[in-house]
């Protein structure tokens, strides 16, 4: 064993449970020792099989070797892959709706065989094959009869607290986790919600008595704090009801994604159905020879033409930047069980830096890269006129990216682009074709160009020079 | 309500041992243990009452005592977006 090559993952510190490391590009856990009692108590009590056949938990195989620390460890183990990492202030309502569900569902779960989740981290739940699941094995303790729920704080504002604020008031708060990374304060949110939602009892619990509740009781030790100092305990009872409170609390909160600037795009665009069919056919063709594993198609809308990846089998992400495309595409995987898609919010012109302790708990995206194949349709006006980026530092941006790019150049005689101009001064004078072409010939090669019948736009498959 | 908050603690409960790597906060203990106590009476009466409904004849079976663990369906994230017939 060499333990030069073996690194700590930068998001796994906080329990002493355990960590999780890599080893030649494979991701492991460590169980120490200080979780021997509760990992051995998930494989014996019959949890870990009932959410395995759920497909609630991330699967996972005892392997002997490597071993990170050999002082601390009880066992090793070597996790099912995951296609992607994708983080709570990256997902939709509907992707934060099924993650809180799901963290629930497992606690009642736990809660039956004898055990208790101990957290209630939104960073513990990934999309896996479509599904949310939970990722980290070492989430859960023995439970007792009495014990409160450790997790219920950061239950409430990792997921409750952005749900309501998202579904009560306004669908951008969600934005609110990038900042705060664990979870959104509660008296912020209570500040934050409409005065209605104090009628709402789930709501004035967890949310408004809960951050008052905090406030009053800032630094006290909760054993001095009643009127006689022997405790008296959450009966199991009592917390089921909690749980299954706050579970139907959450099946009630909807956002309908309506009445947005994008939702109706794809009706809203000059394509003609031919130009419509005739860039599906180019795209089709460009991934028959590019052979990709995995896609991400930024600036992708509702996933129209990211499913021309994810329907042959490509690991595919989707990006954009408006909720309501994401939460559109992400009922669509839902309805369909789609397997190979996975919808994210992104704003490309600001994209996921990586945040946490020393800036390295939560990966940047372009540290989730670069990935095989990247996809840019109706985009780069978007960026070039919109937010004012030079062709050249588009280029910079994809070769940090992807491998292999198929992109969609828009020209200014582009209704789209038109509509950009009407309302500014065009200081754009490199932007057309040739412009183009130049900017990206230094870091990529054309290896094919595509007018789109039908339309003035143009696509390219471009690959990076190495 | 901060009242509301003070006078429900000292009537009600406090709560048992905490002994994990995350801190639940006080506030969040204390208020855990009277949402609880409430969610069990809840609980309780909502037996009782099924029980008394049976008792009469207008209802033909209970809740079990496992009804709150129970999902109402198997893959569901939400309830919200299933196809309606």
């Amino acid at each position: 064993m060499h333990t030069d090559q073996i690194a700590r993952l930068g998001s796994s510190f906080r329990d002493p449970a355990g960590f999780m490391f890599t080893h030649d590009g494979t991701l492991y856990r460590q169980v120490n020792r200080a979780g021997s009692e509760c990992y051995d108590k998930l494989m014996n009590s019959g949890l870990y099989g009932f959410l395995k056949k759920k497909g609630w938990i991330m699967p996972h195989e005892e392997v002997e070797a490597p071993v990170a620390d050999p002082d601390l460890a009880h066992k090793i183990l070597q996790p099912e892959p995951l296609s992607f990492v994708s983080y709570p202030y990256e997902w939709c309502f509907g992707q934060l709706k099924a993650a809180a569900i799901r963290t629930l569902q497992i606690q009642l779960a736990a809660l039956k065989h004898g055990m208790i989740l101990k957290d209630a981290s939104a960073f513990n739940i990934q999309f896996h094959q479509g599904r949310a699941v939970l990722i980290d094995t070492l989430s859960f303790d023995p439970y007792s009869e009495g014990q409160i729920w450790e997790g219920y704080k950061q239950f409430c504002q990792h997921f409750l607290a952005p749900l309501c604020l998202m579904a009560s008031r306004d669908i951008r708060l969600g934005q609110l986790s990038r900042v705060h990374i664990d979870g959104i304060p509660l008296d912020l949110a209570s500040k934050l919600m409409p005065r209605s939602s104090w009628l709402r009892p789930g709501m004035l619990m967890h949310l408004h008595m809960h951050a008052r509740a905090q406030t009053a009781y800032a630094g006290s030790d909760p054993e001095s704090s009643g009127k006689n100092k022997k405790s008296r305990s959450l009966s199991r009872k009592g917390l089921v009801g909690i749980v299954s409170g706050l579970r139907s609390l959450i099946r009630k909160l909807d956002w309908k994604p309506e009445g947005t600037e994008w939702g109706d795009y794809y009706q809203a665009t000059n394509y003609t159905d031919d130009a419509f069919a005739a860039k599906s056919k180019h795209i089709n063709a460009f991934l028959d020879e590019i052979k990709p594993r995995q896609l991400w198609d930024l600036g992708a809308n509702t996933g129209h033409f990211s499913r021309l990846g994810s329907n042959r089998g490509l690991e595919t992400v989707a990006f954009d930047i408006d909720p309501a495309a994401v939460e559109i595409n992400f009922r669509q995987v839902r309805q369909r069980k789609e397997t190979s898609i996975l919808p994210l919010v992104m704003d490309l012109t600001n994209p996921s830096a990586s945040i946490g302790w020393a800036g390295q708990e939560r990966d940047s995206l372009t540290e989730r890269g670069p990935v095989d194949c990247a996809m840019a349709l109706a985009l780069i006006h978007h960026l070039a006129i919109s937010n004012n980026v030079s062709l050249g530092q588009i280029a910079q941006f994809f070769a940090r990216t992807c491998r292999h790019l198929i992109i969609e150049f828009v020209p200014k005689s582009d209704s789209q682009v038109k509509r950009l101009l009407s309302t500014r001064k065009d200081i754009f004078e490199n932007y057309h074709e040739d412009g183009f072409e130049n900017a990206f010939k230094d870091l990529f090669d054309i290896r094919q160009r595509q007018a789109v019948e039908g339309s003035h736009r143009t696509l390219y498959w471009l690959s990076r020079k190495e | 309500m901060r009242w509301v908050v003070l006078f429900c603690v000292f009537m009600l409960v406090t709560t048992g041992d905490a002994h994990g790597y995350l801190d639940p906060g006080s506030g969040s203990a204390i208020l855990q243990g009277i949402i609880g106590a409430l969610a069990a009476i809840a609980i309780t009466l909502k037996l009782y009452w099924h029980r008394l409904m049976r008792l009469l004849g207008l209802r033909k079976s209970s809740p079990s005592e496992d009804a709150d663990y129970d999902d109402d369906d198997d893959d569901d994230d939400e309830s919200t977006d299933k196809p309606t017939p």
